[in-house]
């Protein structure tokens, strides 16, 4: 019984066709009979010239090829076959009468597959001829599915390849251009071609979630599909799409590519009415669907579209198409950098013409030097203000065209880094203007040390200031005239009155006349009124010139050496009348002398006059103490008093100009107000501090010290005997 | 021989005041007082009658104090009688001008009238002896 795989074969076998060659027509007929009985086709050849041409007519399936033929041998014919593409691959078996073993290694060396020696048996021709045709076949078989194998990978590689330089394209357009929807379209428009797909396209995602739904931004479409570039997507349509496409990805084992959604056939999935009629809007019926992250944030989707289904969706494709959404995400955080550096760029732009229009507009003059002095920007004003040009002055050195005293205030100021100065300048046209230097600090590490890159020097014109300044001084002296002229008529007539009334008038008064008494001691005490109001006037009139003078400068100190103790006495001796009729006691602690200092005797002499009288104001009962001494370098006064003492808030103002202790603490405001704003102006002039220290209900102190070596229009002091440290260094001693 | 005094103010109040505050020296010591309303008449009444001291106000029309002190020092006959400023100009500066320009002694206004009479007595006690 024959299996019924060697019946296949057999069949298949028949069907095959077996040239026969031999110059022996015997032969031709018997092996003909044989093979014919076989089911075989049958061609025969009588010589090798017709076996050849009869090849290369119609090709057989296998060969039977005698050797010894006239004309070509048998050898010569299965050389030339075997040299011939189209026949180098059919079987040759030679069937020869020689019987040496060379003609038999001849004949493989040939090309021939066997040998059949003559007289051979039928049985044997045909299983070596059912024998090579089987090989034959065999290897036909595997030579085909080899070259289906390698077209196939050859396939293969090419999408690959195509792949690859797609993908390689849409990276050169994200790293060459940073416009966004040049790199949407190409990687549609890539995606699409590569695919083979009736649409790709890019939604942007409101407030990046897909429930706010989202906008068709860019897509590449064949033309039979609708456009959809600017739509609108409902939030449920895109949620219920996704999740179904990312449900049929992880059911169709896509797991490889994290977050992306395929769709092989959108119709077998029941949807409402509203998701059928959106799908059916856009034409979707198969899908891949990719989200496109911006960072970390989803930022929208990519939708490679079919509107029928698809048969299998490509992991490579989805792979591929993952890959180009990648880069998209890196070109949109691209393009949000670009924009925000754009957007900052924009703002300090905006920012620097904002503060260029501010410097140029400035009615002041503006210079910026560096360390050495040089001018390196300058404003609009500064040119008008001096009546010059631009290059008269930028990238020039100072002095150029200022006294050298401003160029050496930039550079001290330059290199201390500290605080400002001002110096006063000529402007054109006779105007004076007032230059006030400013570092330019730039925060280092350090934060105590500051490093200064130059000056900033603002210039004011202050010629009105000054005229302003001259009137006021002006005015000042002509209400200081003007006043005290009337004043010079009340009080000396009122002292005059008062003396007549004294001297003269009283004594001729009758004692016996009651009313009359009465009455001229009522004028009496209205007179003492007069005269006491009139001369408050004339403290205040002083004390007003006093202090405006002080301010403006314009006070012509008279310092000299002097012992302290002089002025004390002298302070002491004027204050006496104000203690008469009180109970309280002044408390001398003041050496028999001190050494010399330099001081404006007068000034001084004012400064402890008003504090002693405010102390006697402000104290009922008790004691006012007077201390002078020298203590570290430095003459130190004290008036000490057991009054009504001050509170915080007052002891802060008490120095302010007219700010009076009485109008607080007590009905009727007393003096000025500028009694002590003067003392301290003083004391300032002697580059010295006065302060107060109170409580109150438990009296004040007031301190002021004077360094000894102060003197303000002569910082160095001469050395001779009266050398204030060598005295101070004797009373230390 | 009786002294003179002068007193040289544009302000007739002032003037008024002055003489009522030196009126016993006319009485006591038989002192003249004379008045002049501006510096330049002042100038030609000391120059007339040579008074022993005189009271100069600084802002004063057509000639001031100062001018008139000045021309005072400058007078080899005049140049050691007594003045005395009286005025409004009250600054440290103001004073200096006025020391500068000659003046004996320098008064700020107001004043008091008995200071003034000091003042006076002061600067004549020395000549009231001699008469």
């Amino acid at each position: 019984m024959i299996p019924e795989t060697i019946e296949n074969l057999e069949l298949s076998l028949q069907q095959k066709t077996i040239l026969l060659v031999d110059d022996n027509r015997i032969n031709l007929d018997i092996l003909s009979e044989i093979l014919v009985a076989q089911n075989y086709k049958v061609r025969r050849a009588i010589n090798g010239e017709i076996a050849l041409q009869s090849v290369g007519e119609l090709k057989p399936d296998l060969i039977l090829l005698d050797i010894t033929m006239p004309g070509l041998s048998g050898y010569e014919v299965c050389k030339r076959l075997k040299k011939c593409p189209d026949s180098q691959r059919i079987p040759v078996i030679f069937i020869s009468a020689l019987h040496e073993s060379i003609d038999k290694v001849t004949a493989f060396s040939v090309g021939g597959v066997d040998y059949i020696s003559k007289p051979f048996e039928i049985v044997e021709v045909l299983a070596r001829v059912r024998n090579q045709l089987s090989i034959h076949a065999a290897k036909e078989d595997l030579r085909n599915a080899l070259d289906q194998q390698l077209q196939q990978r050859a396939q293969e590689l090419q999408a690959e390849a195509e792949r690859s330089h797609v993908l390689a394209q849409v990276v050169d357009k994200v790293r060459r251009t940073l416009e966004i929807s040049t790199i949407f379209k190409t990687a549609t428009e890539e995606i699409r071609n590569l695919l083979s797909v009736d649409r790709a396209a890019i939604i942007q995602l409101n407030q990046q979630q897909l429930k706010r739904g989202g906008t068709v931004i860019a897509e590449s479409k064949i033309a039979a599909m609708p456009t959809t570039v600017g739509n609108s997507i409902s939030g449920n349509f895109l949620e219920k799409y996704y999740r179904i496409g990312k449900t049929e990805a992880k059911s169709t084992g896509i797991r490889k590519v994290e977050g992306s959604a395929v769709i092989h056939d959108l119709s077998q999935y029941k949807a409402d009415h509203q998701f059928q009629q959106t799908a059916a809007e856009l034409q979707v019926c198969s899908s891949i669907t990719i989200p496109i992250f911006q960072k970390s944030t989803l930022w929208g989707l990519f939708c490679i579209n079919q509107s029928t289904p698809t048969e299998k969706w490509l992991t490579a494709d989805i792979d591929f198409s993952q890959k180009v959404c990648v880069q998209l995400g890196v070109a949109l955080h691209q393009a949000q950098l670009l924009k925000q550096t754009q957007d900052r760029a924009a703002e300090l732009s905006r920012t620097l013409a904002d503060l260029k229009a501010i410097v140029d507009n400035l009615a002041d003059g503006l210079l910026v030097t560096d360390l050495d002095g040089v001018v390196t920007q300058l404003n609009p004003a500064i040119l008008k203000m001096l009546n010059i040009d631009e290059a008269q002055l930028l990238q020039k050195p100072l002095n150029h065209i200022f006294p050298t005293e401003l160029s050496s205030l930039v550079q001290e100021i330059g290199c201390s880094g500290q605080a400002t100065g001002e110096l006063e300048v000529e402007l054109c046209q006779d105007h004076q203007g007032k230059a006030i230097v400013s570092p330019i600090l730039i925060d280092s590490v350090s934060p105590v040390e500051n490093i200064t890159q130059g000056c900033v020097i603002l210039i004011r014109d202050i010629t009105r200031e000054k005229e302003v300044d001259r009137m006021k001084t002006d005015f000042l002296s002509t209400v200081s005239h003007e006043l005290r002229t009337p004043l010079t008529s009340v009080l000396g007539f009122t002292s005059i009155i008062e003396s007549k009334l004294r001297s003269r008038i009283a004594p001729a008064v009758a004692e016996d006349n009651p009313k009359a008494q009465k009455a001229l001691r009522v004028t009496e005490k209205n007179l003492r009124i007069v005269v006491s109001e009139a001369e408050r006037l004339t403290t205040l009139i002083n004390e007003v010139l006093d202090i405006a003078k002080m301010e403006e400068g314009k006070v012509k100190w008279n310092f000299q050496s002097i012992d302290p103790t002089s002025i004390f006495k002298q302070a002491i001796e004027a204050t006496i009348p104000l203690f008469e009729g009180k109970p309280i006691e002044l408390i001398e602690d003041i050496p028999s002398s001190l050494p010399d200092c330099m001081l404006d005797k007068n000034r001084i002499l004012q400064v402890l006059i008003n504090l002693i009288s405010n102390a006697t104001k402000f104290t009922d009962k008790g004691f006012v103490k007077c201390c002078g001494s020298i203590q570290d370098g430095k003459l130190l006064i004290r008036v000490i008093d057991s009054g009504i003492g001050l509170s915080g808030i007052q002891q802060e103002k008490v120095f302010e100009k007219f700010t009076q202790m009485g109008d607080i603490l007590t009905s009727k405001p007393q003096g000025s107000g500028l009694g002590l704003a003067i003392c301290e102006q003083i004391i300032e002039a002697h580059h010295g501090q006065i302060s107060v220290e109170s409580q109150p209900g438990c009296g004040c102190t007031f301190s002021v010290s004077i360094p000894l070596l102060s003197r303000p229009s002569e910082l160095t002091m001469p050395s001779s005997t009266n050398d204030p440290i060598t005295q101070n260094s004797k009373v230390s001693a | 021989m009786s002294l003179t005094i002068l007193i040289v103010d544009d302000e007739p109040n002032i003037r008024f005041l002055l003489e009522q505050a030196l009126e016993d020296l006319e009485e006591d010591y038989s002192i003249t007082l004379l008045t002049a309303e501006n510096g330049r008449d002042g100038l030609a009444m000391i120059k007339e009658h040579r008074p022993e001291l005189v009271l100069l106000d600084i802002m004063m029309p057509f000639m001031s104090g100062l001018e008139v002190c000045e021309a005072i020092r400058k007078d080899p006959v005049l140049k050691d009688m007594a003045v005395i400023m009286l005025t409004a100009k009250g600054q440290a500066n103001d004073k200096d001008h006025g020391m500068e320009a000659g003046a004996d002694l320098y008064l700020t206004k107001p004043f008091h009238p008995t200071m003034i009479l000091e003042q006076v007595l002061e600067i004549l006690t020395p000549k009231l002896s001699l008469v």
